[in-house]
């Protein structure tokens, strides 16, 4: 199941209803359902937020494959930006020290079982996969 | 469907889904927290970062007059992302 999405916050909900429906028809449990939508929130406005100014469409496609959900988001006219090497953020800071950057790309590597980048020609690929329980 | 409101006993009562979209309009309730306060997530199935973050600043701003939030009926997925996020470090969780 895939869509196209404009580069706008403002797209974000049609994009979670991508995803509902997709959790609805592949019948995911509570927890495949919350990670589904963090991974595609968490890129998606990074994305909006971050990317490249004038960069194009947004194209998100959500599978299931070998017992895996598979999320995987195109971000057309990219900058290259590669979300698995961006730094981590510092979760054992003390309060005073803390800051709310790069917390959903933290979650995200922690959460999800792999998540790869390839960034050609102006297009960046995101995949990211979670084994699902039985 | 998101919301957040305050009770009358100044309790922070937060339901739904609270995403990139809705953070905002946690900031501006919590806008008019000024002193330490209970939150509520009991009716909440979601946050993402975006409300996190908003949750470290209001956590940061009531630090510095002694203040705190403290946080309670977390569902377990939300429980998690907590953990992970290292919250668990900077709220009272219960």
């Amino acid at each position: 199941m895939q869509a196209t999405f404009r580069r706008d916050l403002g797209e974000l909900e049609r994009a979670f209803r991508l995803a509902d429906k997709f959790a609805r028809e592949r019948r995911l449990g509570e927890t495949a359902v919350y990670l589904l939508n963090l991974a595609v929130e968490e890129i998606f406005t990074n994305i909006v937020k971050h990317g490249a100014r004038g960069g194009g469409d947004i194209a998100i496609a959500l599978d299931v494959a070998g017992g895996e959900l598979v999320v995987e988001i195109v971000e057309h006219g990219a900058q290259p930006f590669d979300p698995t090497q961006a730094p981590e953020a510092d979760v054992r800071a003390p309060l005073d020290e803390r800051q709310p950057g790069g917390l959903g790309l933290y979650m995200l590597r922690k959460l999800m079982d792999d998540m790869t980048y390839e960034y050609t020609d102006g297009e960046a690929h995101i995949r990211m996969t979670k084994r699902l329980e039985d | 469907m998101f919301d957040v409101r305050i009770g009358d006993d100044g309790v922070v009562v937060l339901s739904g889904r609270c995403d990139a979209v809705q953070a905002d309009r946690v900031r501006e309730v919590m806008d008019g927290v000024r002193a330490s306060a209970v939150v509520d997530f009991k009716e909440l199935d979601y946050i993402s970062s975006a409300g996190l973050g908003v949750l470290l600043g209001v956590q940061k701003r009531l630090s510095e007059t002694g203040h705190r939030l403290t946080l309670v009926n977390l569902n377990h997925h939300i429980r998690e992302i907590f953990r992970i996020a290292g919250f668990d470090n900077v709220f009272e969780i219960r």
